[in-house]
């Protein structure tokens, strides 16, 4: 099952990991992705802590950690291809967390 | 789709049309403006640079000033010489206030001695007319707004020519030259670096024009590709490299200031060239990144300055800003860009960042 932040990344835990990507809302309202500022792996980020931005032609966003966690893996596929989040962001996860808090999940959105 | 349109906005008369085209709108300068349409700014950026765009630019401030004082009124409020041109030629020019900062960029086209015609920026249009009224006091002119006359569209790109074939052969129509036919006034000239025109005329005609433009496949394009044209083709927005703090000696538009004459703001612009320190430089990144409006510059652990613009040209992997630095800086020089508290390198380089492809000079 997928949570929902309310600043649109979305979760969902798979394997024992926590995959962490961007909502087709946020994608479609950001327009033209081209650039995605992605953290180091090993960083250890708070609930609602900013890990990294998502940058349209047009502005810098933000991303927020929907659980607390440490960053075990990023999509490095995004660092020449950052379209692919516009293209199916659901699909396409931005990073994956190790160690998170799984208790958080109960303060998202389905 | 509904959508809520803010009740202190404006419409353009092309609205409607631009809508059916799927255009997002955004609120800017007062006016409800395309930013970008379905297919995206990546698009429209590479659709003017390849073939040919419509941007709606009926936002912009249309000012006529009349009177046998025309010409040295314009010479006294502006920094360029519009004795220079001839009339049926537009000129660049650029108002400032007794302290030397820019009250806005303008356009100027010269019917003739007695008749300007000023196309300025929607955000300034207030300051602008409010400036030029309290001037003219002085002068034997009249300083009429028609900004709600006209409506007007840019036709941007190297198939620019041949899309307006059906109103005319404008291949003979020089940069910088326009004509008035059929109540429309046609220029060849534009904010993109590439080939172009602007026209202007009554809603009517503009709405009509807008149509048959897009049936034939004349792609829309909106306010984010107009930012990211202009920006690669090294041309100044208003409020980013030129500003009430930002000189048009600062920014670099020395070929706009003419000191043979006497202008508003003239002794300022000479002390700045005299002793100058601080100017709008190009910056090419090397490290990823893109840079925004704001962002602080470093050299070493000394904040220089400031971002002004800055974007990942669309379609490309270049990262480029402008940026207002203090003190003097070479060609290759490395400097630092602050993104979300990492230092970022860049180069100090040439600010046009794509060569202009203009025809018809």
């Amino acid at each position: 099952m997928r949570y929902y932040t309310q600043t649109e990344e979305w979760v969902l835990i798979k394997d024992g990991l926590a995959y962490v990507g961007l909502s087709e809302h946020a994608a479609t309202e950001l327009g033209d992705i081209v650039y995605i500022d992605l953290p180091r792996v090993g960083a250890k980020f708070k609930q609602s802590e900013a890990f990294g931005a998502i940058e349209s032609v047009k502005a810098a966003s933000d991303l927020y950690m929907p659980i607390s966690g440490t960053i075990a893996e990023v999509n490095l596929e995004l660092e020449d291809h950052p379209e692919l989040i516009n293209q199916d962001p659901l699909a396409h996860h931005i990073i994956v967390l190790k160690d998170f808090d799984e208790a958080e999940l109960a303060s998202l959105a389905k | 789709m509904s959508e809520n349109i803010p009740f202190w906005v404006k419409l353009t008369p092309l609205y409607e049309t631009l809508k059916e085209h799927g255009a997002t709108f955004t609120d800017y300068a007062g006016y409800y403006m395309p930013v970008n349409f379905s297919k995206g700014i990546i698009f429209e950026h590479q659709a003017v640079r390849k073939d040919v765009g419509l941007f709606d630019i009926s936002h912009m401030g249309e000012i006529v000033i009349l009177g046998q004082d025309t010409k040295k009124f314009l010479n006294y409020v502006s920094t360029n010489n519009i004795s220079k041109i001839d009339d049926g030629s537009m000129q660049y020019q650029i108002l400032l206030n007794s302290d030397g900062g820019a009250i806005d960029d303008m356009m100027a086209y010269k019917h003739n001695n007695q008749c300007v015609l000023l196309v300025c920026n929607a955000s300034n249009k207030n300051s602008v007319l409010e400036h030029l009224q309290k001037t003219a006091v002085d002068f034997s002119v009249e300083v009429v707004d028609l900004s709600d006359f006209f409506a007007a569209i840019a036709v941007q790109g190297p198939n620019a020519e041949n899309s307006l074939k059906f109103l005319g052969d404008f291949s003979h129509l020089e940069f910088m030259k326009y004509l008035e036919q059929d109540g429309l006034i046609i220029s060849r000239s534009g904010y993109t670096g590439e080939d172009g025109f602007e026209i202007y005329g009554n809603a009517d005609s503009i709405v009509k024009l807008t149509k048959k433009l897009l049936e034939n496949g004349v792609h829309p394009c909106g306010l984010g590709a107009r930012d990211t044209l202009r920006f690669e083709a090294g041309l100044p927005l208003y409020g980013h490299e030129l500003a009430d703090y930002i000189s048009p000696v600062q920014a670099g538009l020395g070929f706009a200031i003419d000191y043979s004459k006497d202008f508003i703001g003239k002794d300022v612009l000479l002390q700045q060239k005299e002793n100058l320190t601080s100017k709008i430089y190009g910056l090419e990144l090397i490290d990823r990144g893109i840079a925004r409006q704001g962002y602080e510059v470093y050299k070493g652990e000394e904040a220089v300055g400031f971002v002004t613009s800055g974007f990942m040209i669309p379609g490309t992997k270049n990262s480029y800003a402008n940026a207002l630095l203090e003190g003097k800086f070479k060609l290759g020089e490395e400097v630092e860009i602050e993104i979300r508290n990492k230092k970022v390198k860049a180069v100090i380089r040439k600010k046009n960042y794509k060569q202009k492809s203009y025809k018809g000079r």
